[in-house]
């Protein structure tokens, strides 16, 4: 049986977590910005493994850390400083909470103890070319015959799906009714025939989201999670976790590190537009923290994530951009050469074009608006004359 | 000083609510005496409620919902002082036990010659009694024997300006335990301050969301439009990241700080109360459209208070300011100590 790990005294976490990164993460895996393939991560992540420390939200009996939220972003705070690399960890994040809640006891065992053991790489197929904001108009067909289910058509912006064993997917198993019914969520292994997979390589220099195509890809309708026609609920409950983590203030405190390096190599740390710019960096840090800390206690308190959690992801997702804008900008010429990063030097256009993404992925930021328009402060819904 | 639990915490809010669903009152000062709430930061030997920047948070938050807490964050100011270093003062005192207001002057060139000042400070809220910090020390004197000039600031409010020639007054505490003493009481003033901007914040965007449901052009209501929408969501989202702000530092001030700590908590949530307050009452005169300009606008008084509090004790680039040169918390540096330690 597991360790209590949130009766620990907060210190004595973070010590313990100090110490095992340092015995157990190699150095050169440390403070890598680029993606490194699975290959070469695994190592670190089966240590994690092996130590029952791969799944900070899990609850204990199925291998994880059972973290409340606000243990959990320690947890993260204390990766993050330490520079542990960028894992294949889809299974672990996403679909585990989805398995846990709405798997069958076969599923369960099935899959949660090869992801947490790095067996399986999963990748999440949901973007199509015709459905991206419009998740729900998504048109992958998933034809249901007996005990299987044959699947045709395309799924797009597909993270690590050339390095992943197995993809969880949206397909659309009925046209009867609202567009977010008829929708199943079905666990695919990419070995299946009929799956090809073409990397997209994005403005940072990085191949790591594809395109997947599926030709008459058949699997078990025993692959089918949280039942036939009925997978939009499954989706929207991991979008609220996705949500949370791409509320987490951990990219806008790594951006504020690269700000002050970048700042003082360019000797504007006495200038006063400068050391106001960094004091305001931190300023959204630190209240993206406050932000982010309130949404974990009603976690933790209430056990679901309100329709608010989307201010939560669009003030961090977009104070790491203000952070990354000014980044580039106190860099000057200097910041747009040698674009890809190398470990312990900032890289100002890597970070500008990485703080693109994250308030477009997971809902893009305006879907967030519109959403808080409408169920949050109840605008538009009103009859019209 | 004591913490507030959450059952004594909801009783003082609903007391404060009830307080604003009556009349207008003739003589707030006397009511706001008769609850305690003017003096909640003296101890209660002397008639006060012994409370912190918590309570007087409730009840600045409370009384600005309907536009009526002065003088509660000026007060609360001068009465924390007294209670931190001359709680047994005449000053303290009457404002615990009769009422008679105190106002802080802990700025501008008052000089003291022989316990008397001399000098002129503006800026300086009404009061019967004024406290001067002036040279290190603390002076206090009836309001009565300065000479003051009036005008009034955009909420209405009228603001002396005070002029000493050699006036007599009495010394009441100096030195390092005034110096962190008014230190503390300026911080947790700043956190009362920001309560006051939030409950502002949060009745002009209530104000702002029902004329959106209401309101209808091209035939149908300003709700449906998206850009007001996003523009509605885009307050709504700097109330959300203020009132954890606020809720936090509130918090972790009432159970006590090391100096800097409470400097850096007082800075952070008002500048961004600051920020929020200032494009709360911009975005909300901008959904209004032309009744967003006018007087009789319910945004009016509001907008006018927000006006009002913003520059004082620090507007968003001051506080920063001052947050620089304490220090930043974030820093590479104590990133690498940490790392090390």
């Amino acid at each position: 049986m597991g360790r209590d790990w949130n009766a620990m005294d907060e210190g004595a976490f973070r010590a313990e977590l100090r110490d095992f990164i340092a015995r157990n993460c190699p150095d050169e895996l440390r403070h890598v910005r680029l993606r490194m393939p699975p290959g070469t991560t695994m190592p670190w992540y089966r240590a994690l493994w092996k130590s029952g420390m791969i799944a900070p939200g899990w609850p204990e009996d199925l291998g994880g850390m059972a973290l409340t939220p606000e243990r959990h972003l320690v947890y993260i705070e204390e990766m993050e400083a330490a520079g542990t690399p960028w894992l294949h960890d889809s299974g672990v994040r996403n679909l585990g909470p989805a398995l846990i809640a709405y798997g069958t006891e076969p599923q369960k065992t099935e899959y949660l103890p090869k992801i947490a053991a790095g067996e399986q790489i999963w990748c999440q197929g949901y973007s199509e070319p015709g459905a991206g904001s419009d998740l729900a108009s998504l048109r992958c067909a998933g034809r249901i015959e007996g005990e299987r289910m044959t699947i045709n058509g395309q799924k797009i912006w597909t993270t690590s799906a050339h390095h992943a064993s197995h993809c969880f997917c949206l397909v659309r198993t009925s046209s009867d009714g609202p567009k977010q019914h008829g929708i199943t969520f079905v666990l695919v292994d990419m070995q299946t025939p009929g799956i090809t997979v073409r990397p997209i390589r994005n403005l940072g220099g990085e191949d790591d989201f594809c395109e997947v195509f599926f030709d008459d890809v058949t699997v078990g309708t025993d692959c089918i999670l949280g039942g036939r026609d009925d997978g939009w609920k499954v989706a929207r409950s991991l979008l609220g976790f996705e949500r949370i983590w791409a509320g987490s203030p951990r990219r806008a405190m790594k951006a504020l590190g690269e700000l002050e390096a970048v700042v003082e190599a360019a000797g504007l740390e006495d200038d006063g537009l400068w050391q106001d710019r960094l004091v305001q960096a931190e300023f959204d840090t630190l209240d993206g923290q406050d932000l982010y800390r309130r949404f974990a206690d009603l976690v933790s308190t209430e056990g679901q994530i309100g329709t608010e959690v989307s201010g939560l992801k669009i003030f961090a997702t977009e104070s790491f951009q203000k952070i990354a804008e000014w980044t580039l900008e106190a860099a000057g010429q200097g910041g747009v050469m040698d674009v890809t990063p190398t470990p312990g030097r900032p890289a100002p256009a890597f970070t500008w074009f990485e703080s693109r993404a994250p308030a477009i992925f997971s809902g893009a930021n305006e879907i967030h608006r519109n959403i808080l328009a409408r169920r949050v402060l109840g605008l538009g819904r009103e009859g019209s004359k | 000083m004591s913490m507030l639990d959450g059952d004594m915490a909801r009783m003082l809010a609903d007391s404060v609510a009830a307080y604003t669903r009556g009349p207008a009152s003739i003589d707030p000062v006397v009511e706001m005496h008769d609850q305690g709430w003017l003096q909640c930061a003296l101890p209660e030997d002397i008639g006060g409620l012994g409370f912190g920047p918590d309570a007087a948070a409730i009840i600045a938050g409370g009384l600005a919902r309907s536009c009526r807490a002065e003088p509660v964050s000026a007060t609360y100011l001068a009465a924390r002082l007294l209670a931190l270093v001359a709680p047994g003062s005449a000053a303290a005192r009457e404002l615990g036990e009769e009422g008679r207001t105190v106002g802080l002057i802990h700025h501008g060139g008052v000089k003291v010659q022989a316990a008397r000042l001399t000098g002129t400070a503006g800026h300086v809220p009404p009061a019967q009694t004024y406290l001067v910090v002036a040279e290190g020390a603390l002076f206090a004197l009836p309001a009565a024997t300065i000479k003051t000039l009036a005008s009034r600031r955009v909420d209405g409010v009228t603001l002396e300006v005070a002029t000493f020639a050699n006036t007599e007054a009495e010394r009441i505490a100096e030195g390092a335990v005034l110096e962190a003493a008014l230190r503390q009481a300026l911080a947790e003033t700043r956190l009362v301050i920001a309560a006051e901007l939030m409950a502002h914040v949060d009745v002009m965007l209530d104000l702002t969301l029902e004329h959106l449901r209401t309101r209808q052009q091209f035939g149908q209501s300003l709700g449906h439009f998206q850009a007001l929408q996003h523009k509605a969501v885009d307050l709504y989202g700097q109330t959300l990241v203020s009132r954890a702000v606020l809720d936090a530092a509130i918090a972790r001030a009432a159970e006590g700080m090391a100096p800097d700590d409470l400097d850096r908590t007082a800075y952070r949530a008002r500048a961004r109360l600051n920020d929020t307050a200032m494009a709360t009452a911009k975005g909300a005169i901008q959904m209004f459209g032309a009744l967003g300009i006018t007087e009789e606008s319910p945004l009016a008084p509001h907008i006018k208070r927000v006006l009002a509090m913003v520059p004082w004790l620090g507007t968003s680039v001051e506080l920063r300011r001052q947050y620089a040169r304490l220090g930043r918390v974030l820093t590479r540096s104590t990133a690498a100590k940490d790392t090390a330690a």
